[in-house]
């Protein structure tokens, strides 16, 4: 293994039940030290094509290689993974559980133990069974279990699942330290698209188990059709409309806030706009450049998937 | 074999011995043996005072330290004992699929056989730790109160060979959790097989009495009847088919459970 090789590759993975293909071909390809963000809607193959990776199922084609292994075991001894809500044995304690964990990792000792302990904030109440603990602290505990075997790859499905805000703060934070201070190759799957942006360098979005779209965050938004958008609000939102619909370059994107009625201006820069609205006579109360989001290019690519 | 082969027994012996099937199991095992004892000493008393038909019951019990161990093994064997090792098995397969932790461990770097064998380790480690509990209460105890002129090494053969039986009950309890996710399904489904079995043993039983000579060797080889494989060495009755059986339907068993652990999907 060179340090090209990289820490995760699908080429082909595909899960069939029955009838419906829930992974259809998947590729995808993660860099070493990268935080990829594996994103798609409910029931768009997510959580199973990762079933798959980790060989918590089989799959029906394709090929998985981690950090070049392609045997399942070697592969899952540079991988620390979260499926899901992770699961534990509650009459134990959090040690205990985490001592578990390093049994069947094989490798780690009471130091990783600690060290993760202490990385998610449960470094004190490690002795309480698990029983005790809030949804969020199950949640880190579950981090804190898929570091203690010294993984590469740390794989975690839908970290924050199910958690209340300040659960999602405490687990984003967590995450951003962990990308931000550790070598660790990060894949994370997740509904919060806001915090995927902020965290992960590369994206991939999946619909119906088919990868539609995989690249850099900054790329895939700013290359999303390479148009602009704005927001314009008009004491005449008739005229308005109307005046927009006559400019070339300018498409019609639905209803902003305020009733605003936002537009896609193509070959054409806000302040250009302007003047021609306001040449026009339209009187415009304010004209708000719209920044493109990763959600808004998620929404976009998988509702025309739907559709 | 994985390296951390070792380590995954012991941990699945702290998970085993942890729930309350393994406690219940352990404090079962004490309580029978010194139940043995006392019960034996109950009944010398009452005997004293008892006749059946005209002969002293007293003369028809014998209250020394051999049958002491002896009430010890049978109340071990009967019913509560085997059944709480059924549910420590359950809750080792069905429980953990159920409740998602054996998920956890899958993800580690180790084949999923070495999962089943840990388990199988521990579970084997929990009956042998109440036969040890249950033997050597009644042992202790009986040796305090009864007469000790009685040999006990049959006893003691049967103790042993109890062991051989809870491990062939432990991998057919393994096998039917690996259809189940509900401990209570596995155990209706193994108490449902062994009405079946012992039904099947009737008929069999029935047919040998007239003179169909495959029937009893089948009979023989049945699994209810291979699990009762100890019943004949407390009387050094040593049935090699009845051993042999019981070896066959563990090793059987114990394959099955790994090959339907390892093409499992797990969720």
């Amino acid at each position: 293994m060179t340090s090209a090789t990289p820490a995760l590759v699908t080429e082909g993975l595909t899960r069939r039940f029955g009838e419906r293909v829930a992974v259809d071909q998947l590729s995808i390809q993660v860099e070493p030290g990268d935080v990829y963000g594996f994103l798609g809607p409910n029931g768009a193959g997510k959580t199973t094509a990762i079933r798959c990776i980790l060989g918590l199922i089989r799959k029906d084609a394709g090929n998985v290689r981690i950090f070049g292994e392609t045997d399942p075991v070697r592969q899952r001894a540079h991988v620390g993974a979260m499926v899901e809500t992770p699961r534990f044995f509650d009459w134990m304690s959090a040690r205990g559980n985490l001592e578990r964990a390093v049994a069947f990792a094989g490798r780690g000792d009471r130091g990783d133990i600690d060290r993760a302990l202490q990385l998610v904030g449960l470094w004190g109440r490690e002795q309480e069974p698990v029983r005790t603990y809030s949804l969020g602290m199950r949640q880190r505990l579950g981090i804190a279990r898929a570091l203690v075997g010294r993984p590469k790859l740390l794989v975690l499905d839908e970290p924050t699942n199910g958690l209340d805000p300040r659960g999602m703060k405490e687990v984003r934070d967590l995450l951003d330290h962990l990308a931000k201070s550790t070598q660790l190759t990060i894949f994370i799957s997740s509904h919060l698209l806001d915090e995927i942006e902020k965290l992960c360098d590369r994206v991939g979005i999946i619909e119906r188990g088919r990868m539609i779209a995989e690249g850099k965050v900054t790329d895939l938004v700013a290359g999303q059709s390479g148009a602009t958008a704005v927001e314009v609000g008009s004491s005449d939102s008739a005229l308005l409309r109307e005046t927009l619909q006559s400019i070339e370059g300018v498409q019609l994107d639905g209803e902003g806030l305020g009733g605003r009625v936002r537009a896609k201006l193509t070959g054409l820069d806000p302040a250009g706009l302007n003047a021609k609205l306001v040449g026009a006579g339209v009187p415009v109360t304010g004209l708000v450049p719209v920044e493109r989001s990763l959600e808004q290019l998620f929404l976009s690519l998988t509702s025309k998937e739907i559709t | 074999m994985p390296p951390q082969l070792f380590s995954m027994i012991k941990a699945e012996v702290v998970a085993v011995f942890g729930r309350w099937s393994g406690r219940g199991a352990l404090a079962v095992a004490l309580i029978v043996g010194l139940l043995a004892v006392g019960g034996l000493e109950a009944a010398a008393r009452a005997a004293d005072s008892v006749e059946a038909n005209g002969t002293p019951a007293a003369s028809l019990l014998k209250v020394d330290w051999a049958t002491c161990v002896a009430w010890a093994l049978q109340a071990r064997n009967f019913f509560v004992l085997p059944l709480l090792l059924v549910l420590a098995g359950a809750s080792s397969l069905s429980g953990e699929l159920k409740e998602n932790t054996l998920r956890e461990v899958l993800v580690r770097p180790v084949p999923r056989w070495s999962v089943v064998f840990a388990k199988v380790c521990a579970l084997a480690l929990l009956s042998l730790t109440t036969l040890l509990l249950t033997a050597t209460s009644s042992v202790a105890g009986g040796f305090v109160m009864f007469a000790t002129e009685e040999t006990i090494s049959g006893q003691l053969a049967g103790f042993a060979m109890s062991w051989l039986s809870d491990i062939g009950l432990i991998t057919m309890t393994l096998l039917v959790a690996s259809f189940s996710r509900s401990v209570g399904g596995v155990v209706v489904g193994l108490a449902l097989y062994l009405m079946v079995d012992w039904l099947l043993g009737t008929l069999l039983g029935f047919i040998g009495n007239f003179g169909v000579e495959w029937a009893p060797m089948v009979q023989d080889f049945l699994p209810g009847t291979a699990l009762q494989a100890w019943a004949d060495w407390q009387d050094f009755a040593f049935e090699p088919k009845r051993v042999g059986a019981l070896l066959v339907w563990t090793a059987l068993t114990w394959v099955l459970a790994t090959v339907r652990v390892q093409r499992m999907d797990v969720p």
